[in-house]
């Protein structure tokens, strides 16, 4: 019995290889994402920690002016593993800035590529990212603060996984902003920072208290680990989300093929009933095909994830740096990527069987008794329907006698419409956040940081600035995690947030009082004083508290009056720059801040253009298979409309009127779905330093709809070449003979 | 011995909300070894009939002793098998399937019963169709067809043949072939057949004639000299 069967699938199988073909580029597709993104986040995790861990880096660095005293005090106190002093330097020279980091014994273990570290105060390594960024390699001279600097050696270092300058300018240029690892000598000075290894008996605020340092970094919360973890979690969401959507279209494509095919070998399936063929043969027959290709499809698909994975590692790289991450198989991956694939394509293919199962052989050998007709809405609007032509007619009855088919053909067409714009949606939100936060945000050209100087201290750099407001940036401790806060002047319009209420509370961003549940009016407390929420904004970038300095002294005088940083703006950029780079000042311009979101950005397009990639083949293969599928259910019907007289052009006119019908239904249901599916995923994707402004372009909708239109056309085109070629004769007989 | 024995068999379909009664009480008893034919009209309840002996249908009241088991509180599954192991079915349409070769087709049928390709290719000989086993149901002409369907049905050994309006859809050559294979399995294996047909020269080859009118039996008769298949015209 088996051998019949199995030549019996096999047949079917060559008889439906338009339909499997589809259905095998669906699980090409679906797997091939799924195992991609999972072993992306699975090797950069792996690799990640090892990478951490061989080099020691910190568990917490603490910042601060620092003596010999206080480290070897550190390294005695209960939960210090070891403790190291350091001096961080950032050097302007000319349009760079070279942040030079005294090299710490057993801690933040430089990663050496190529060359040796430094042994003298005239050497240095530098990131090799810089070094390739920046055109320098090993025996390059590089003069800084009137020493030069040879370069010894090629490195990474886990600190700089993601190449961060520092929370105002998260992603810096690799060939404006690089770190250089030199002596403890070449940095004559004080330590401004300890970097610590702990174990857990560690009391990391009673350290901090202990040597006096003014800010403390877990390195959990450094920021690089910050967006690094986040890239992770996004990759791991769209590994987890896109999938799953992949899921339900490649479900609804067996059902529908299979319900097709069931319909289609009704009569057989009754002749094998009266034969003695069990219900278990018969699932066999229908259901092993469906099962060989969900296999071969999702084998396909881990093949095919072995080439996508190394070039968005490739790509990625790039953004992160984590040496010797490179592919990995992950066995279990592949065999759940399979048996997944399987049991969706057995239990959508199950569903499908369950309704010819039960019947008895002699009513599946009768054919399907034929639904009733029923007077449609229109018809009672006489004016309308009697102005149709029978063609148009025709299509709208048949539409709604054949729902299921109808709504199936809808389903495919929303599904690749939803996805589509859903996709290129996506990416319209990337380019909507970066516009909200410049165009309707920030409304400063620059920023200057510097050393904490009394409120009524003028800086020096707010000379040759046209308008600037002074304000303190601080970090403060908002439920046991750390946040940015800008005390700010009253008068405060850097950025666009209602300045009258500064002077009432701390202004939040959306994000914070949705995470926090908070309210206006609410209270919050913030480094353990209670101040009152007195706005909330929209904020989509490196998110930030606002209050005054008036607000502040009510509530506190723990904060003393001084300011770290001036928002300005300044009708000559190009002076103004020129001026702080010459007198070496830390700033960073709007169009910085624009460059280093791009540059943010760069690993998340990589994933958006592999999504938009894989939707665009997943939507086509759907309406593919759904068209096919259309096509075959209908062959009968048109083979007959052929016996009655109509012509070719009367029975595609018929079949185009129908799909119009439904493109009418669909795109609109698919725009819908779309911003569905955009709203439901914003928040996986949304963290304290990023929030994306969920947003469809109608340049996108445009798009999708055009996509969608165009597969359909091609879809009328094999349409109307099959009518063409459809053997009336013969067609009516085989249909009769079963 | 009986093969079947039928009492008070009713069969009812519910047609949108009006019920048609196609089967009214029947109470028949069926020899084994013969060769009987079931004779009606269109929608006379032949076919019906046919359908609850082979356990294809259910009745929606009345018992039917295949021996003096009652095939009639068999589950679905235990019909399944009834069917497979003792039931051999010719159809009007052959009902071959389209994706196995002749000898597939009846192969499909001789692997259910557990039994090998040899006696698929014994049942195919003795319909006269040796030289056809690998040829598609498509690439047979409809007597070539029907024949495999008859060896399909012989090739398990059932215990009963039941054929509902095999000539149905043959010209009268053909027809006569197909009548001469029955005639011949019957001869040969003395298995029983039932055979439905609307032609009463066709009935006159049989040795009972069962006449149903309107889902009851109008009539049943012994027919004591059966004419030879080439005898018939119609």
């Amino acid at each position: 019995m088996v051998k019949t069967c199995i030549k019996m699938t096999m047949r079917k199988m060559r008889l439906n290889i338009p339909q499997l073909l589809g259905l095998v580029l669906l699980l090409v597709v679906g797997v091939c994402f799924y195992i991609t993104l999972f072993t992306i986040v699975q090797r950069f995790e792996e690799t990640a920690e090892q990478y951490i861990s061989d080099h020691a880096y910190a568990d917490v660095t603490f910042y601060g002016v620092f003596d010999s005293e206080s480290i070897r005090l550190l390294t005695e106190t209960d939960g210090v593993l070891l403790a190291r002093g350091r001096t961080v330097r950032d050097i302007r020279k000319d349009e760079r800035i070279f942040r030079a980091v005294s090299l710490t014994d057993g801690i933040n273990i430089p990663h050496i590529y190529e060359g040796r570290l430094p042994e003298n105060q005239s050497e240095c390594i530098l990131l090799k990212r810089n070094a390739d960024a920046m055109g320098f390699g090993i025996g390059s001279q590089i003069t800084l603060g009137g020493m030069d600097l040879t370069v010894t050696g090629l490195a990474a270092n886990p600190e700089y996984i993601y190449m961060v300058q520092n929370e105002r300018n998260m992603m810096a240029q690799q060939n404006r902003f690089g770190v250089i690892y030199v002596v403890e000598e070449f940095l004559a000075s004080g330590f401004n920072e300890v970097v610590v290894l702990t174990n857990d008996n560690a009391n990391i605020n009673e350290l901090s208290e202990a040597i006096g340092a003014f800010r403390t970094i877990r390195q959990k919360d450094q920021i690089n680990h910050i967006l690094y973890r986040n890239d992770l979690s996004e990759l791991g969401s769209f590994a987890m989300i896109f999938p799953l959507i992949f899921a339900v279209l490649i479900a609804v494509v067996i059902y529908v093929m299979l319900s097709r095919n069931i319909q289609k070998d009704r009569k057989q399936i009754g002749v094998m009933k009266a034969m003695g063929a069990s219900d278990k043969k018969i699932v066999f027959i229908y259901l092993s095909q469906f099962c060989i290709t969900a296999a071969l499809g999702a084998l396909l698909g881990c093949f095919t994830a072995m080439i996508t994975t190394n070039s968005i590692i490739s790509i990625m790289s790039s953004m992160f740096v984590v040496p010797e991450l490179n592919f990995a198989l992950y066995p279990f991956l592949w065999t759940a990527a399979i048996i997944i694939s399987v049991l969706l394509c057995t239990v959508s293919g199950l569903i499908a069987l369950v309704r010819i199962l039960p019947l008895m052989p002699a009513q599946a050998l009768r054919p399907r008794t034929p639904k009733g007709g029923r007077r449609i809405f229109l018809e009672r609007i006489g004016f309308i329907w009697k102005r149709l032509s029978f063609n148009s007619r025709y299509a709208l009855k048949n539409s709604l006698r054949n729902k299921s088919r109808f709504f199936a053909v809808v389903l495919g067409m929303v599904g690749s419409c939803s996805l589509l714009a859903f996709s290129l949606g996506f990416h319209n939100s990337i380019t909507e956040t970066q516009n909200r936060f410049f165009n309707d945000f920030a409304n400063y050209d620059v920023i200057v940081s510097f050393n904490p100087i009394p409120l009524t201290q003028q800086h020096s750099a707010s000379e040759q600035i046209d308008e600037s407001s002074k304000a303190l940036v601080l970090h403060v401790e908002i439920r046991e995690e750390n946040y940015i806060l800008a005390i700010t002047e009253s008068d405060f319009d850097m950025v666009h947030i209602p300045t009258a209420e500064l002077q009432n509370g701390v202004i939040i961003p959306e994000y914070f009082s949705q995470m926090w549940n908070v309210q206006v009016g609410d209270s919050l407390e913030i480094n353990g004083y209670k101040a009152t929420i007195s706005a909330i904004t929209p904020q989509h970038l490196g998110l930030t508290l606002h209050t005054s300095f008036d607000y502040i002294n009510k509530l506190t005088d723990d904060i003393p009056p001084l300011y770290n940083t001036i928002y300005g703006r300044s009708a000559n950029m190009t002076k103004l720059t020129g001026f702080l780079t010459e007198n070496n000042f830390d700033f960073t311009t709007i169009d910085d801040d624009k460059t280093s979101f791009d540059s943010i950005m760069e690993s998340m397009e990589v994933l958006i253009w592999f999504m938009i990639g894989c939707s665009i083949i997943l939507g086509f293969t759907v309406l593919y298979a759904v068209g096919f599928i259309n096509l075959s259910a209908r062959e009968y019907e048109y083979m007959f409309m052929g016996v009655m007289g109509y012509s070719h052009k009367s029975i595609l006119l018929t079949h185009i009127k129908e799909t119009i019908l439904q493109l009418v239904i669909a795109i609109p249901a698919g725009f819908f779905v779309g911003v569905l599916l955009l709203e439901a995923i914003k928040g996986e994707f949304s963290s304290g330093n990023f929030v994306i402004a969920a947003r469809i372009y109608p340049f996108s909708h445009v798009i999708s709809a055009l996509a969608v239109i165009g597969v359909t056309a091609v879809m009328a085109m094999v349409t109307s070449r099959h009518i063409d070629r459809l053997d009336i004769v013969e067609g009516l007989k085989a249909q009769d003979d079963g | 011995m009986n093969l079947f024995s039928i009492k008070d068999l009713t069969k009812e379909y519910g047609v949108g909300g009006a019920k048609v009664t196609a089967l009214n009480k029947i109470n028949l008893s069926i020899p084994e070894g013969k060769f009987v034919v079931i004779l009606g009209a269109s929608g006379s309840g032949k076919s019906t009939l046919i359908n609850m002996l082979g356990c294809m249908d259910t009745p929606t009241s009345g018992a039917i002793n295949f021996y003096k088991t009652d095939i009639t509180t068999f589950s679905k599954h235990k019909m399944t098998h009834f069917r497979g192991e003792n039931i051999g079915f010719v159809f009007q349409s052959y009902n071959l399937l389209p994706d196995l070769t002749a000898l597939e087709n009846v192969e499909f049928s001789t692997e259910l019963a557990g039994l090998s390709r040899k006696d698929a290719e014994n049942a195919l000989s003795l319909v006269g169709l040796s030289e056809r086993v690998n040829h598609y149901p498509a690439e047979l002409s409809g007597g070539e067809q029907q024949r495999v369907s008859i060896a399909r049905a012989i090739a398990k050994n059932p215990k009963v043949l039941l054929c509902d309006e095999p000539t149905g859809a043959l010209d009268f050559n053909t027809g006569i072939m197909v009548l001469e294979a029955l005639k011949q399995i019957h001869k040969e294996k003395k298995s029983s057949i039932l055979f439905i047909t609307h032609n009463q020269e066709i009935a006159k080859i049989a040795d009972i004639v069962i006449t149903l009118r309107s889902g009851e039996v109008q009539s049943i008769s012994k027919n004591s000299a059966p004419i030879s298949p080439t005898e018939v015209i119609w």
